[in-house]
Parts: structure tokens; sequence; C-alpha cells
């Protein structure tokens, strides 16, 4: 537009000029000539056409309008998402929207550099192509030829933030393969809080492993619960991806919106929709809200499960087939816990990743990989028997707060005293807690954060009741001995039995007498202490079990073989006293963590100094409070050393 | 109105338009102020309705005094310009400058999403007063 307007003036200003006349009018003219030429020569074209070019084009067909054209009807609700993470799932990547470092940074992993720069408002990686990581031929080139190229978007900004390349078109290439519309990760992800980058493959919980990981396509995967209706149209050799739009927005959960638009023009229709008042609700659009038990549950579990699409073909192709307001299963199985696995299309997927069920999910069928609460929820008794869905406690537009999206109008245990609401007047009674405590929050017993992703513990969403026989027989952490981590699961197993009449199970010597957090630090899989050190430092347990004691054993996964678990621990470590600053780089190399243990170990025989002995067997002291390493190296001689994956 | 106000109407749409110019600039330090005060129930992203509405309210109403007191002027300015087309002139100014600050003002209070209150129906007949009023004064300074 700018530029026709200039041309036009330019145009008239030439046409009066060409003109025997006025000379003031002439004047004028030759002025207006100068400045359109002025113009011209200044003018740029709007936005950004290599980027534009490099991410998905938008979606031709679907009955998608974007959620600029929500905008202006509902700005409240607008206004909400637009604070949400949600949003920012997927953005182009611009000075506004790049959260990392680049400036100048040199990274190096596993025998492989990575320049990262930024030049003006542009970013670029000089690494090595991702192609020969991916190739899996034995015959490829010993060493990954260099490639340059600008980063064009980002996956994420609340935890961490990934970066998407696309592959130079021309110049020295793996196999002399150019850039087939993939958009390929940087290997590094950039951590917010910290402000630091580490590898991609570092940041999930995973065996420490010397080779580089294959990067990840966003166009093979992400895409399907990043971005709104992407269909990749890959055709065996080529994306030619097309998107209705990036981040996760308003048709994503309300479905496609032009019907709707087009009928709301008319503000009589408006109107009629205002004064009717909201019973009816207005059938062009999807309200989640509005919709029955399972298809509400289904607008989030379209994302937050653990599934596959029926169709693996189809979807590489067009993309998901889910539409907000539609039944989740002809467009996504949820993988449900089996064992031994019988769904065809579990043992599918299982070909690919034989290791998924015990990364995904604990032995007795909850879900322990976070971003899938679907599947928690589905095996609650509150969804099973009750009307649960994920809006009993989330809110999308009206939130307390951005981080989980909890709805503002159902503060602490609003959410499960509308259907429970005989708790309200007898809690402690119910609790055998005071009735301000973190013991007599509903969440806390019921929903424990049993869930590992993103370097934290998160509260599980198949909500049940703290169980010590589901404890001993399935190594699934319950809420009683998260909090109370000074205690054996001999205690919990005698207090359910005697507060709630539970059976009590059969423990062996050590359940009895070790504290159950103390066990899992020591001898549990990599997921249980990923979440006990997460416990540890969470300020309910160290009210409820006290923090002297802690250090010892968050000091031994400050050396533990999973980077995960060691940053995991190191925050927690810093916040118990005389450890704020402690400084412990858990990317370091596995001598130098054990280096920061014995430094640990030493803050804490400092700080306890003089303090009078209170030797506690449960929890591995001897009789003068000092740690009993005899005990505990027999705990660490058992430790479930099974390789474990949690990819969330 | 009174016996007075007919026989001299400069002199009310004078009245009317200085009072009428003193209240809708009060409003607009009523405004100023919420924004000083950065109140979310004006400021707020899903409240940008309300926040245009009072914000035409206070524009128009301020400048429908000023024309009621260019009215007032220009009455003077034309003793011949009598008449009944004068006094429907007069009406139609007065109830514009009622009908239209007062119709953003009320849409702007209960808001359906995007959409104003229906207390925004009173603007469209006002802007018709004014209209009707602005032609009939136009050809009276052709008389």
């Amino acid at each position: 537009m700018e530029l026709l307007i200039l041309l036009a003036l330019l145009l008239a200003a030439l046409t009066v000029l060409a003109r025997r006349g006025d000379r003031s009018l002439r004047a004028v003219a030759t002025i207006c000539a100068a400045l359109a030429l002025a113009g011209l020569a200044w003018w740029r074209p709007g936005g950004d056409p290599v980027l534009e070019a490099a991410v998905p084009a938008p979606l031709d067909g679907g009955g998608f309008v974007s959620s600029d054209t929500c905008r202006s009807c509902h700005p409240g609700a607008y206004d909400a998402w637009h604070r949400s993470y949600h949003r920012t799932m997927t953005q182009r990547a611009t000075p506004d929207t790049v959260l990392a470092s680049f400036d100048d940074v040199r990274l190096e992993s596993r025998g492989h550099a990575t320049r990262l720069a930024r030049r003006g408002d542009e970013f670029w990686a000089d690494l090595p192509d991702p192609l020969w990581f991916i190739d899996p031929s034995p015959d490829k080139p010993p060493v990954p030829p260099r490639i340059e190229a600008r980063v064009v978007m980002t996956t994420g900004s609340h935890h961490l933030q990934n970066y998407w390349v696309r592959r130079p078109k021309e110049g020295k290439l793996h196999r002399n393969s150019p850039d087939n519309g993939a958009l390929v990760q940087v290997p590094w992800v950039w951590l917010v809080d910290e402000g630091r980058w580490v590898p991609v493959q570092d940041s999930f919980l995973g065996p420490a492993r010397d080779e580089p990981n294959p990067p990840l396509v966003w166009n093979t995967g992400c895409f399907g619960c990043h971005s709104v209706a992407t269909q990749p149209r890959f055709d065996g050799q080529s994306f030619a991806s097309r998107s209705a739009e990036l981040g996760i927005a308003c048709e994503a959960c309300h479905g496609p919106g032009e019907e709707h638009v087009r009928v709301n023009r008319s503000p009589l229709h408006r109107y009629r929709q205002h004064l009717r008042g909201d019973d009816e609700g207005d059938p062009t659009i999807v309200n989640p809200a509005r919709l029955d038990q399972h298809r509400s549950s289904a607008v989030c579990g379209q994302c937050h499960s653990f599934g596959e699409p029926p169709d693996a073909a189809g979807w590489q192709q067009t993309g998901t087939a889910f539409r907000a307001g539609d039944e989740l299963p002809p467009s996504r199985a949820v993988f449900r816990y089996e064992d031994p696995p019988r769904d065809p299309l579990l043992l599918r997927y299982l070909e690919n990743e034989p290791d998924a069920m015990r990364g995904r999910f604990w032995a007795d069928g909850t879900m322990r990989v976070a971003g899938r609460e679907y599947n928690g929820m589905i095996e609650s008794p509150c969804f099973e028997q009750g009307d649960m869905t994920c809006l009993s406690c989330h809110a999308m537009h009206a939130y307390q707060e951005a981080a989980d999206q909890l709805a503002a109008a159902l503060p602490a245990d609003e959410s499960c005293l509308q259907c429970h609401e005989g708790f309200r007047s007898r809690v402690r009674e119910h609790t055998h807690h005071d009735e301000e405590s973190a013991g007599s929050r509903c969440a806390n017993c019921h929903m424990p954060h049993t869930t590992y992703g993103l370097f934290v513990a998160m509260r599980s969403h198949r909500v049940d009741s703290p169980s010590a026989a589901v404890t001993a027989e399935t190594g699934r952490p319950n809420a009683c001995n998260l909090c109370h981590l000074d205690r054996t699961l001999e205690w919990t197993s005698r207090l359910l039995h005697d507060w709630y009449d539970q059976p009590r199970p059969k423990l062996d010597g050590e359940q009895r007498t070790v504290a159950a957090s103390v066990r899992w630090a020591l001898r549990g899989d990599a997921a249980q202490r990923a979440i006990v050190a997460w416990h540890m430092g969470w300020p309910a347990a160290q009210q409820a079990s006290g923090r002297e004691w802690l250090a010892p054993y968050l000091a031994v996964l400050l050396a533990d073989p999973y980077l995960a678990v060691r940053r995991v621990a190191q925050r927690s470590i810093e916040t118990l006293p005389g450890f704020a600053g402690f400084g412990f780089d858990y990317v370091a190399p596995q001598p130098e963590a054990a280096a920061k243990m014995r430094e640990a170990f030493a803050i804490w025989q400092q700080a306890k100094g003089g303090a009078p002995a209170r030797g506690r067997p449960e929890l591995l002291q001897d009789a003068r409070g000092g740690v009993d390493e005899e005990r505990v190296q027999r705990l660490l001689a058992v430790r479930d050393q099974r390789p474990l994956r949690i990819i969330e | 109105m009174t016996a007075a106000d007919r026989a001299d109407p400069a002199a009310l749409h004078l009245r009317v338009g200085w009072w009428a110019l003193l209240g809708f600039l009060t409003l607009g330090l009523v405004l100023e102020g919420l924004h000083g005060f950065k109140v979310g129930f004006y400021l707020d992203v899903s409240n940008e309705t309300r926040r245009l509405l009072w914000t035409l309210a206070h524009v128009h109403g301020a400048l429908l005094a000023l024309v009621n007191v260019a009215f007032a002027l220009t009455t003077r300015a034309l003793p011949h310009w009598n008449g009944s087309r004068r006094r429907l002139a007069s009406r139609c100014l007065l109830g514009a400058l009622i009908l239209m600050p007062a119709g953003f003002l009320l849409g702007g209070i209960f808001l359906h999403d995007g959409d104003p209150g229906l207390g925004v129906l009173l603007v469209p007949p006002g802007g018709v007063l004014l209209f009707l009023a602005v032609l009939l004064t136009a050809r009276g300074t052709a008389t």
C-alpha cells in the first residue's frame, strides 16, 4: 500500500510538471516529486519474507481464521490467551521472541561444536549438518560438514526454549542433500530460569550417552501439539507444510472459526445471543465448557496424552484430524498401561521405543511423565464415576496464573469441594492434619508430585488416595512419604490403616526400618531419585520432615549418573542452610560432580557442628547423628540401574 | 425550557453549552484519573471496548457542548433566522447533546465481550438529531 501511494504521488507530480502552468503549482509538484522519490529510495518491504518463507505457510481451507480475527470481538479472552504459555509455544524467531543469548556463543558437546550469533534482527547457527546425525548409514563420512543456517522458529518460553533452522539450499551439505522443507532442531536448548544453554538431549531425564542424539524434525512430530491444524504434507522426500497458526491458539480449543465469524458479522445476531443469555451458547463455535465430559476433556487430551494417531500415513500428510468438539479415539489412540502390552498400535509404537512403557508409567499404571495429564485423569474415579473434566480445576481464560492456569474461581481446595462438599466442615477429621497445613490441601494427598518433567516433579493427574500397598508393590511414591520424608513406609502403612482402615501390606525389613525417601534416593530408579530430590527442596516437605538431615542424600544425588537428577538435587540443596549459591555445575563431568558431593558433605558436617547428636536409624544415621556409610553403601549397591528415559 | 428560553434560545444554548462543556471536561479528568491509577475496570485489555466508548462519550460530549455554544452565537448573528426550523434545530441539538454521550457512556458500562451494552442504541438517534440540527442550521445561514 505504501508503495502504491508513493508511486501515485510521483505520477501525479510528474503529470503536473509535464504541463505548462502556474509556477507555484509546479513548485509544489516538484516538492511532491522529490518527496516521493525519497520515499521510494527508503522504502523496504514490510515483514521478513525470508522468515515467512521458512516457517509453515498459512493453511488453505479448513475454515480457520486465526486469533487475530478473534481479538476484535473477544478482547478479554484474547488477552488471557495472549498472556499464556500456550500462545508462545511456537513462534517465529525474532528479537521479541528469542529469549536466549546469541551473542557470539560457542558451545561444544560430544565432540561437536555449535556457534550461535546475532546479526541485526536475525539469529544464526553454525553447526554440523543435522542430516549427518539423522543418517543411519554406516558408510557416511566420519565427520559432518558444517552448515550455517538462520534460526527461524522457537518452541517454548516458560521453562526452556528450543530453536529450529532450515538447512541451506546449496553449499557443502551432507550427501549433497539440500533443504527439503524440514525444520530441524538446533542441538542446544536455552534454560530460561537459569539463563544457560544445555544440550537438548541432556534436558530430558535419560542415561548419560557419549553419542549425540539425532536432532528432531518439527514437521514430523512436534507440529501436532505445538501449532494449530498443521499439515506436514510430506511426500516421502520433502515437506510443504502448512499451518493454521503457530502456537496453541484459539482454534485449537474452539475449532475453526470461519462460520462463527460469518454468522456473527450481523449485530442483530450478536445482540440476540447476548440478550438470550448464555444458556444455549453459540452453535457456530465450540465451547469446551459446554461439551460433554468426554468431548470436553478430549480438547486438552488431543495433546496432553500419551498416544498415537491411528492413521500414521495420513498424519504425515494432513496432520491430526481432531477438531475441538470431536471424540478423541478416531484421531488419537490414547495408550493405557498394559503389562504385557496387547494393543496393536501400542505394540507398533514399542517397536521404535521399546522402553516407552517404563519411561511413561509407574508399574501401577499411573503416568509418570509430565504433559500427559489426560492419561492420569481418565484413570481417576472422579472421571470414571464422576463428571470431572480438565475444566473442573483449570481455566484457559480466567486463570490464577499462567504457569498452571488453575481457575481463578476455584482457589485452594475449591475444585475438589465442588463435588466433595461434605469434607468442607470436617477437614481435620478427614486429613488428621491442621486445617491450614499443607497436609490438609486436597491435592497434596490425592494428586502428589509423582510426575517428572522439565527438571521438576509435577502433580499426578490420576486423582487417588495414598497407598502404602501401591508403593510397596510398584515403587510409585505415596503422598505421605513425599512430605514426611523422614518416615518409613511402615509408618505410612500403620497410619493409613489406623485412619482410613486400609489393609496393611506385607513390608520387607528395609521398608519397615529405612525412611522411604532415603530408599528412593539411594536405591530407586532415576525417576524416583529425581522426584525425591525435588521433594527434598519442597518447602512443605522440609517443614514436615526437618531440613538438617537432607544434605547428605542430596549430596549423593549431586553425583548421580543422570544429569537431570543432578540438576534437581542442585536446586534442592541450595535451599538448605549453608548451601545458598553452592555453585554446582550439573553439566560438569562425573569427577567434578563427585568432588562437589564431598564438598557438600563437608558443608553439612560443618553446619551440623556442635549440634547435639540425635541419631535416627531410619535416616541411616549413626548414634551421633552422622551418616552410617556402610548402610548407605549397601543401599547404593542395589540401586535400580536399569536405563530409564522420560521423554516429555 | 422556560418562557425566557423560548424567547431567547441563544441564552439557553450558551448556558447548556458551557455547563455541558464543564461536565464533559470533568469526565475527561475522571478518565485521566482512571489512567493515572491504572484502574483495570477501564484499562484492562478485556475492557478496551469500555475505554473506547467512554472516550467517545467524553469527546462527543465536549464537542457537542462547543457546537451548542456555536449555535447560540449563530442565532445571535442571524437574528432574521427565526421560526419553526430554528426551534427544531435547537431541539435536535439539545437532543443530540443528551443522546450521543449518554449512549456511549451507558454502552460502556455493561459489555458483551467486544460489543457495547444496549445503551449504545441511544447513539444512532442522537446522530440523526445532530445531522438534522446541522443541516437546518446550515440552511438557516443561507436565509
